[in-house]
């Protein structure tokens, strides 16, 4: 009698579980990323000792970042027509990257690669920001959120650890570090790092002078960008192949959703009674496509 | 001239059967009289000699004076040898009995007595001379190939070769002298012939010759009027009428012989003729004549095995005429001869059943022949009929009609009398009947005549007892079987794999209804005469029919049903032939039931795989699904209590496939989110069953189920966001759908686990499933607080769950539990200490209340885990630190909240706040360890105390600049020092208890 009661229970706390469910419309994305956080994450944090312990000095990780920024900007040559964007971006920069900790030669290149929708950092102090992001902004406060985003992973020394696995990794010495190439810091960091460096990035914008609207707008396009184009599995069969190539291309891909950087940008907001600032438009911008003769 | 010896050829090829079996019956006839006559032999000799020893021994008594009474020896009684009659022939005729014997008879006249009659002549030209026993194998071998074989071969060698030359151009031969040439060629063959055949030595080369002969004198008369350079006849009619002639008169010679083989090679030259000579009405009426005169001669000669080859080579004939008028108009299509041709085959069909009728049968072996000959010729009729049919809609009439007449024949007083023609004419009647609707309805396929004619081959040796008709009758099901696999189901199964439309109700019924016909010849005719079917090779075929009918079934479904309804089909046809297994006790059914449920296991997943659509608002994959499932639940059911190999193993399998299919469908149908929580409410209904119900598979596939469900979690509901307070945790939908779930995990390990009666803590269950089930709970929750609250806050839920695993240990007494306390509470503190310690800095996080938060908590665990300690007999003596651990688990509880917030102080505070904190602590340590009675717990506060000494003395008094902080750290380390002591001082007594 007593185990037909509770077993009542239990199907209708199921089933009262599936109707809120229902009733919620809840959505959920299927894919490895639940699982990729929590590896990553623990990798980070059993790391994280043996990492403090055996970091970088700055000169030395000023020397690495230097000739890995030169050896990317060799590759990827900025376009002799966009200086007077270039020399825009690192203004921004320059402005933001003044409430840094950590007292580094900041310095930002611009990419002039359409593709290139992404921004990224390099160790001592390197930031660069792709075309194809920029060409997503509006704002200056946009910008400035991008930037501060990504110098704090410099000033929290994402970009030094990053460089001491690697190291570990490859089994080569700090001074072959050079050879590391720039490819391997797109590749975004632990959920942790990302949100830290939201975070920080934020911060360092809000004490700039910037909106932290700014960051907010940026999120909502990456946003609509991530269910425009992100595959979403229609099927168990397509969930699981989704599964398996995330599973196997996505280890250091551990992005947290756009929602949830938004989220807690906009706790922040909350919690720190950031006044409402008014967004700067972006006073320069790529130039825009050559139409078809 | 090819066309000829093409025709020629085709022709023996084509009677070559009905050849051989003549052949056969005349050599075993043969044998038959030889060794009867060889019997004979033996016993007259014997006779003889026992005469002679009687006369031997008689003889000295006969020249003694009469004074003794001789001693009479009565003649012993012939054996009088009963007449033997051998293809109606009577070789030795009965022989008069001797005089009966006379006690004290005496003594007879040597001349008196009874000379044994000389052996009977035996009719020379049936039966060949006795060869003496001495003759040697090789000998004997030589002679038959030089006197038997030779000859044949020769005579065959030399007709073709006239033949050739008949064909070949005869520049200085006018046709009239070549035919005369010919023909005497022919009759000096013949005169030979008979001439030699008189003498024993020859017997066989002059039948050679006589055969050869009437060849070629056939041959000549029909090359008279159709082949160029011997063209005489101008008329084919006239030619036809010779040939008739010559076949009559050759019939007549060969009559004299009474040798069915030479009787029937001279009408097997007389239906050649016949189909050399297609020229209606004349070859028709020909026919007629040669069928009716064969039929006289079978009647009179008892003939039978004749009958066999004649009924085949006048159907065969006909056919071949059909064929011919057929190539002349270009193609199947009616012709003006139509009715004749039709009237001809009744006529055919009315003279052999006449004669099937009205024959006197001497022994079981004629009947035997008769009864072939009784089946081949309605087979036969039916065949050449419907070669020649052009209205189809009339064919169930005709089969309807046919079927009343056999069966009404059947009824007769003549059929009744002899029985035989009863049992085959009543089956034959009963199976065409049955054929008429299945072959109206399935577009007249050919195989429902031949099952017809199998089944009526069947039950014709089930009635007659006859083996060799139920080999018959399972061979032509075989073949039937394997046409149709070869022909329907290949292209079916080729269309299926294709994915092109398959639906084809004509062949579904057609082979649904040799599917039937051939699972009843497999297995009613066993059941219901099973004395009869009692060799090992007819149970051999009636199982491979069971298989062709189970392939059959399948086949017939997949045309008849839509892909999407196929699966359900097949599966219910499982489930029937499961049922039919257990009631029946036939274990092929059981394996055609796996395989059966296989395909429709396979065709069920793939079909509903690309089943989106929904019907009436149901979707199609559930309509799908479901009743496969349920019809395979309940295979399970049957097969766990039938008779098949491995029966629990097969229950599972069928158990298992409808699991994997409802798990398949919830997957598919549901949104992401409700798919482990589907899992686990099925899991769970499959563990209560398995439980009641007591299959391990069961039981097993909750299991799967249950994890399955746990793994689902990482993939779709710990995705879903609630970044928030706590306010909005409590409602997302993770935690909606993952906490029912835990529960669940829960409730099954309660129902495994194994409860002790002490109250004592338990072991852990033995059983891997149980570890994993209490652990899969455990994990859930902790993936919950950490996917879903602020990674701050992350180690407050981890802390609480820490301790709600203390006290579950604590009130269900499982070991299981203390392990996990000791997991959580190291994973806490990793937590604690390499996230929210190195996020302390940061001042947008709580990373520090929430490390306070969840030191407190695990503080506050520490009393509950000393109701855990129970006493020291408890305690498990062991070498193993966990265990040691999990069972001093106020140990751990208590020194890991200490450490960490010696650390957190030591991180958050600086100078000497730090010291004075960790006196504070100390002294908070030592009062804790005076309530608990725990020395360690003492030493604890005791070390702190010693730590925040040594860093007064070796460092704080030598970096502090600041004097204020340096003496209020110096008074506050002292007074502690002093306060701590003060409390030893006061609990001295105890103290010493305890230590």
């Amino acid at each position: 009698m007593k185990r037909g009661i509770a077993l009542l229970l239990l199907f209708s706390a199921a089933g009262l579980a599936f109707y809120y469910s229902s009733r919620h419309n809840a959505q959920s994305s299927v894919g490895p990323e639940a699982i990729l956080n929590v590896v990553a994450d623990t990798e980070r944090e059993i790391s994280r000792v043996p990492l403090r312990l055996t970091r970088l000095s700055d000169q030395g990780e000023i020397r690495i970042g230097d000739a890995m920024a030169r050896a990317y900007l060799n590759r990827n040559p900025a376009g002799a027509d966009e200086d007077a964007l270039a020399h825009y971006i690192a203004t921004v920069g320059a402005t933001v990257a003044g409430r840094a900790r950590r007292k580094l030669p900041y310095r930002f290149h611009y990419i002039a690669d359409p593709s290139l929708v992404n921004a990224f950092a390099l160790p001592g102090g390197h930031v660069f920001i792709g075309e194809g992001l920029l060409r997503l902004m509006d704002t200056e406060d946009e910008l400035a959120s991008v930037l501060g985003h990504e110098l704090e992973h410099i000033d929290n020394y994402h970009c030094a650890e990053r460089v001491q696995l690697q190291a570990r990794l490859r089994h080569v010495p700090l001074s072959g570090l050079v050879q590391l190439p720039a490819e391997i810091f797109m590749a975004g960091y632990s959920k942790d790092q990302e949100l830290e460096a939201d975070r920080d990035g934020t911060a360092v914008a809000v004490m700039a002078g910037y909106s932290p609207s700014g960051a907010l707008h940026l999120f909502e396009k990456l946003g609509k960008l991530h269910r425009a184009y992100v595959l979403k599995a229609g099927n168990p069969d397509q969930e699981l192949s989704q599964v398996a190539i995330e599973g196997i291309i996505g280890y250091f891909r551990s992005h947290p959703l756009p929602e949830e950087r938004e989220q807690q940008v906009r706790e922040m907001i909350l919690e720190n009674h950031w006044p409402e600032r008014k967004e700067r438009a972006l006073r320069f911008r790529p130039k825009p496509f050559e139409s078809a003769r | 001239m090819e066309y000829i010896f093409i025709f020629l050829l085709g022709w023996v090829v084509l009677c070559l059967p009905a050849l051989i079996y003549s052949a056969v019956i005349e050599g075993r006839r043969r044998r038959d009289v030889k060794q009867l006559d060889d019997q004979i032999r033996s016993l007259v000799n014997q006779i003889d000699l026992l005469e002679r020893r009687t006369r031997t021994t008689q003889a000295p008594a006969h020249n003694e004076p009469a004074t003794a009474p001789a001693t009479s020896i009565p003649p012993r009684l012939r054996p009088t040898p009963q007449p033997v009659e051998v293809a109606g022939i009577p070789l030795i005729p009965p022989r008069p009995q001797p005089a009966s014997p006379t006690p004290a008879s005496p003594p007879i006249a040597a001349e008196a007595r009874v000379q044994p009659p000389a052996p009977p002549a035996l009719r020379s030209d049936t039966i060949p001379a006795a060869q003496p026993r001495s003759a040697k194998k090789s000998a004997a071998l030589e002679e038959t190939v030089g006197t038997n074989w030779l000859p044949k071969l020769g005579i065959t060698i030399l007709v073709v070769g006239v033949g050739l030359f008949v064909g070949s151009q005869w520049s200085s031969f006018t046709p009239w002298l070549r035919v005369l040439l010919l023909y005497a060629a022919a009759f000096a063959g013949l005169a030979g012939g008979i001439f030699l055949q008189r003498k024993d030595q020859f017997r066989v080369l002059g039948r050679a010759l006589i055969g050869g002969g009437w060849a070629v004198l056939a041959l000549v008369t029909y090359a008279i009027g159709n082949i160029p350079g011997v063209v005489v006849v101008q008329s084919a009619t006239a030619d036809l009428f010779l040939l008739l002639l010559a076949v009559g008169v050759m019939v007549w010679h060969t009559l004299r012989y009474e040798s069915q083989l030479v009787t029937g090679a001279a009408f097997l030259l007389g239906f050649v003729a016949i189909g050399l000579n297609p020229e209606p009405p004349y070859n028709l009426i020909a026919g007629v004549i040669v069928v009716a005169g064969l039929t006289v001669i079978v009647l009179r000669r008892r003939w039978f095995e004749l009958e066999v080859f004649g009924i085949l080579a006048a159907y065969l004939n006909h056919s071949y005429w059909l064929y011919s008028i057929y190539e002349r108009q270009g193609g199947w299509s009616p012709f003006p001869q139509l009715n004749s041709s039709l009237a001809l085959v009744i006529a055919y069909w009315a003279l052999f059943r006449i004669s099937y009728l009205v024959r006197k049968i001497a022994d079981e072996r004629q009947e035997s022949v008769s009864t072939i000959s009784g089946l081949l010729n309605p087979v036969l009729f039916l065949a050449v009929m419907r070669y020649q049919a052009f209205h189809p809609e009339l064919a169930f009439y005709a089969l309807l009609i046919m079927g009343a007449v056999e069966f009404s024949l059947g009824q007769l007083g003549v059929s009744r009398q002899r029985k035989a023609p009863f049992y085959v004419l009543s089956s034959l009647g009963a199976a065409l009947m049955a054929a008429a609707l299945p072959f109206r309805f399935s577009g007249s396929a050919l195989e429902v005549l031949w099952l017809a004619g199998a089944e009526a081959f069947l039950l014709a040796g089930v009635f007659t007892r006859e083996r060799l008709f139920r080999g018959f009758g399972l061979i032509i099901s075989l073949l039937v079987a394997g046409y149709a696999l070869v022909v329907r189901v290949g292209p079916l199964a080729q269309q299926i794999s294709e994915g092109r439309s398959h639906s084809d109700l004509q062949l579904s019924l057609l082979l649904a209804v040799i599917a039937i016909i051939v699972y009843a010849n497999a297995h009613l005719t066993r059941h219901l005469w099973a004395e009869i079917f009692d060799h090992d090779e007819e149970h051999l075929a009636q199982s491979v029919l069971s298989y062709f009918g189970s392939i059959l079934a399948a086949a017939a479904i997949f045309a008849a049903v839509p892909d999407k309804a196929a699966g359900i089909a097949l599966a219910l046809l499982g489930v029937l032939l499961n049922f039919a297994a257990r009631k029946l006790a036939i274990s092929e059914f059981n394996v055609q039931a796996h395989w059966i449920s296989a395909v429709a296991f396979i065709q069920t997943a793939v079909a509903g795989s690309a089943a989106d659509a929904g019907w009436h608002s149901v979707p199609q994959r559930v309509l799908m699904f479901v009743p496969a499932a349920a019809l395979f639940y309940l295979g399970s059911h049957l097969v766990r209590t039938s008779r098949t190999w491995k029966p629990d193993i097969s229950a599972a399998g069928y158990s298992w496939a409808a699991t994997v299919l409802l798990g398949w469908l919830a997957w598919y149908q549901l949104p992401p989110l409700e798919v482990s929580l589907a899992w686990g409410v099925f899991g769970l209904a499959l563990f209560e069953i398995g439980y009641a119900q007591k299959p391990e598979h069961l039981r097993i596939q909750g299991y799967a189920a249950l994890v399955a469900s746990f793994v689902h979690l990482f993939y779709s509901n710990f995705n879903t966001r609630a970044f928030g307070g706590w306010a909005k945790v409590l409602g997302t939908p993770a935690v909606v759908t993952v906490l029912p779930l835990n529960a669940i995990f829960y409730w099954v390990y309660a129902r495994t686990v194994n409860r002790g009666q002490s109250g004592a803590i338990q072991a852990p269950a033995k059983t891997t499933v149980e570890f994993l089930l209490a652990c899969l709970g455990t994990a859930a929750v902790a993936s919950l607080v950490r996917f879903e609250v602020t990674p701050e806050i992350v180690v407050v839920g981890y802390a609480l769950l820490t301790v709600a695993l203390l006290a579950t240990a604590w009130r269900t007494r499982q070991e299981i539990f203390l392990y996990q306390t000791l997991a959580m509470l190291a994973v806490t503190a990793f937590r604690i200490s390499m996230h929210n310690f190195y996020y302390l800095h940061e001042q947008f996080t709580s990373s520090l209340t929430s490390a306070v938060w969840a030191i407190g908590i695990l503080a506050a665990g520490v009393p509950l885990s000393f109701k855990l300690r129970g006493n020291e007999q408890e305690r498990p003596s062991s070498t193993n630190w966990g265990k040691v651990l999990a069972h001093h688990l106020e140990q751990p509880m208590f020194f890991v909240p200490v450490v960490l917030m010696v650390v957190l102080l030591w991180l958050k505070l600086s100078g000497g706040m730090v010291t004075l904190a960790w006196g504070v602590e100390a002294l908070v340590v030592f009062l804790f360890a005076l309530w608990a009675k725990e020395r360690s717990f003492r030493w604890a506060g005791l070390g702190l105390l010693v730590l925040c000494v040594g860093k007064l003395i070796f460092h704080d008094a030598w970096y502090f600049d600041d004097v204020r902080v340096r003496y209020l750290t110096w008074i506050g380390v002292g007074a502690l020092l002093l306060l701590v002591s003060y409390l030893y001082g006061r609990n001295r007594e105890a103290l010493r208890e305890y230590l």
